[in-house]
């Protein structure tokens, strides 16, 4: 099955500007999200209309939350291109973030399904929470990976948790079992995927070569750099926020401790994926045998989320 | 080698076991990480673990560590200054009851936290939320029922030693029992009274008034305005810290729709009801001291002028580090509780209990002795030039 996430019909057409900046935004975007929103909506045989709905909402919703990210973060680049609110200017990005958003609560109303909606709704709401508490965390050189995995489980995980839960509510019919175990898994999936994001900010498995020390230089620690500076003395930690480059931060914190820290991170993680693939084998027991199938599928996404493997 | 994993419904016989740590004499259950609220609500996940020996120095560490000894100054504080004052106002002390008094609060101080550490445990419910002191259990090497049995001990053992207070005023029983309950009642049973936001009205009787003139009877068989007076502040202390520490998982609270007071205020008017009450609570410390300072020539003034800048400073240092706080989840935040409210108790309760003994020692010296002291304090202040 093949999902049409955008069409120039979505969006009137009398508002060309606003067309060219989607034209734009959605133009290399990989679809991860509605692609598993794809993969689990095959193994619970949804409807095409049903599947090409929620793909294009969390694609639009995703992309929502960029045109935001990008003109709070004062991003110049997304996907390798100028990010909207440089292009369209800043005022033109918020209003097409807004207009995505409501065009999403349109769809989903005249699908009809209400607990979708509502639970879309609240998906919005956390992430806004979540853009909202990230910003004060901006020059926060304390911050601790207990406190970022909060604004992550708001902002990145609830996307992750929507796309795997959003084709249970579809259906209907199922256990609140399975409801909570699925939300938590996405909830998991979303937190190992910032943090391997956050990863790429210090060039580890960068295979995507995306820029690096993008969080740092802008004062915010993301989830590895407060791992990296949670020891360190005064001195270390001036000269390690200070970095402008990689060099800087080696040289600031030592390669050693860097790559220690580095160690401790993925076995952490790596007992995450270990606690997601024990949550696959219960989830694995709660649905009916023509579903079962599903959970193959949803054991091998660490890999690439967090391992970053093709 | 791969981690073993469990999961089993919150309220179930096993997750008691596994909570507990009775189910395997040689392994270990640990809290994994729960980040949704519909799953923390119904199921516990564990991982289990081979329990390694435990040391005994860990063990030592981590018991002291939940008796909270920092917050013995809000429980004994208050007793040692009464045993000061009233040794210097020449009362009638009875040593035998006011020592055994002291003693059975010191081990029921230990027990109720104990309990409140295990009772705060076992409800499983947020070991997500970064709550550092629970990690003494969460991630120590001891199973769980050992703080538990560890909380009988020391209420067995604090209400044993209080038997004879206990038989010649029976009416203290009670008084001991309602400041227990009310500390443990402040989030142990369901949401809490801090849940439906009375744990400060609990928090100020118990470690107030209901302390102050529980331990003043015992040890002279009355109480005065004066030891109510002790009582109030030091419950109003004891609010300001539980208000920070409420202030601190504002969120987390929020999150579970536990409704503390500062969850129904909101972030932002409560860093103002912070901010004003802490301010006003140096004012009236200030204003307590100002009245229990002995009228010694220079000792009132020059000592109620030393008190009030050391309270200015830290009021203002304080107003600055609340400034910093930007979100309920700014590492500033965590600060603030623990070092600015620490040593700020600290100097408060200080002071407050030095001046209270000093006013009852000036009282106690013959007046010959007081005109030494008063030449004494002559010299002094000329050798400085005043």
């Amino acid at each position: 099955m093949s999902i049409k996430l955008f069409s120039q019909k979505d969006f009137p057409s009398y508002l060309p500007k606003l067309n060219a900046l989607y034209d734009d935004l959605f133009s290399r975007g990989k679809g991860f999200r509605s692609k598993l929103i794809e993969k689990v909506s095959g193994h619970l045989a949804l409807e095409t209309q049903s599947v090409q709905l929620m793909a294009q909402t969390i694609e639009f919703i995703h992309n929502a939350s960029l045109l935001h990210d990008d003109l709070i973060d004062r991003s110049h680049l997304r996907r390798s291109k100028p990010a909207a609110w440089l292009k369209y200017t800043p005022e033109y990005a918020v209003l097409a973030g807004d207009y995505l958003l409501a065009r999403v609560m349109v769809n989903l109303s005249r699908h009809g399904n209400l607990e979708l909606l509502q639970y879309t709704a609240e998906m919005i709401s956390d992430l806004l929470e979540g853009e909202w508490i990230q910003d004060s965390l901006v020059k926060d050189f304390s911050v601790k990976l207990e406190q970022l995995d909060q604004v992550h489980n708001l902002k990145t995980a609830s996307l992750f948790k929507w796309c795997l839960r959003a084709p249970f509510i579809c259906k209907g019919g199922y256990h609140q079992d399975i409801h909570d175990l699925v939300e938590e898994m996405g909830c998991i999936l979303g937190v190992l995927f910032q943090r391997s994001d956050d990863l790429l900010d210090f060039d580890i498995r960068n295979h995507e070569e995306k820029a690096v020390l993008g969080d740092l230089k802008s004062g915010y620690l993301n989830s590895f750099a407060a791992s990296l500076s949670s020891d360190l003395d005064s001195a270390s930690m001036k000269a390690f926020c200070a970095s402008e480059t990689l060099e800087d931060v080696y040289s600031s914190i030592g390669k050693d401790h860097f790559e220690k820290v580095l160690a401790d991170f993925d076995k952490t993680n790596g007992e995450m994926i270990e606690l997601y693939l024990h949550h696959c084998e219960n989830l694995s027991r709660l649905l009916p045998d023509g579903e079962k199938d599903l959970v193959n599928d949803l054991k091998k996404l660490p890999q690439p989320l967090y391992w970053r493997e093709k | 080698m791969s981690t073993e994993f469990v999961t089993v419904p919150v309220g179930s016989e096993k997750s008691t076991q596994l909570l507990t740590g009775t189910f395997d004499k040689s392994k270990r259950a640990v809290l994994a990480p729960s980040f949704t609220k519909g799953f923390q609500s119904r199921q516990l996940t564990f991982k289990i673990e081979h329990r390694p020996a435990v040391r005994f120095l860990d063990l030592l560490f981590a018991f002291a560590k939940s008796y909270r000894p920092s917050l013995l100054i809000l429980t004994m504080g208050p007793i040692l200054s009464l045993w000061i004052h009233f040794y210097f106002m020449r009362a009638k002390l009875d040593i035998f009851m006011g020592v055994l008094a002291s003693v059975g609060l010191f081990l029921i101080h230990g027990a109720t936290f104990y309990f409140n550490d295990y009772f705060d445990y076992i409800k499983g419910s947020d070991s997500s939320q970064g709550k550092i002191r629970r990690r003494v259990l969460n991630e120590s090497q001891f199973p769980a029922y050992w703080i538990r049995n560890g909380a009988y001990v020391l209420s067995a053992l604090g209400l044993l030693v209080a038997i004879p207070i206990f038989t010649k005023a029976p009416w203290l029983l009670l008084l001991a029992l309602g400041g227990m309950v009310a500390v443990l009642g402040y989030s142990a049973f369901g949401k809490g009274l801090k849940g439906y936001g009375l744990g400060e009205l609990a928090v100020f009787f118990a470690l107030g008034p209901m302390l102050a003139v529980g331990f003043a009877h015992v040890l002279v068989g009355t109480a005065k305005w004066d030891v109510i007076g002790l009582g109030i502040v030091n419950g109003f202390v004891a609010v300001l810290y539980v208000q920070h520490r409420n202030f601190q998982s504002l969120w987390a609270d929020s999150d579970k729709n536990v409704r503390t007071f500062m969850v129904r205020l909101g972030f932002d008017r409560s860093k103002f009801w912070l901010t004003f009450t802490y301010i006003f609570n140096l004012a009236v410390l200030w204003g307590i001291n100002f009245y229990f300072l002995p009228e010694v020539r220079f000792l009132k003034p020059i000592g109620s002028g030393v008190f009030f800048l050391i309270y200015c400073a830290l009021s203002l240092w304080y107003f600055k580090k609340m400034r910093k706080v930007q979100s309920p989840l700014s590492s500033k935040l965590q600060a603030l509780t623990a070092t600015v409210l620490g040593l700020s108790l600290i100097v408060q309760l200080s002071f407050l209990n030095l001046s209270f003994a000093l006013f009852g020692f000036m009282r106690r010296v013959p007046f010959t002795t007081k005109l030494d002291i008063l030449a004494f304090l002559n010299k002094a202040m000329k050798f400085f030039g005043l």
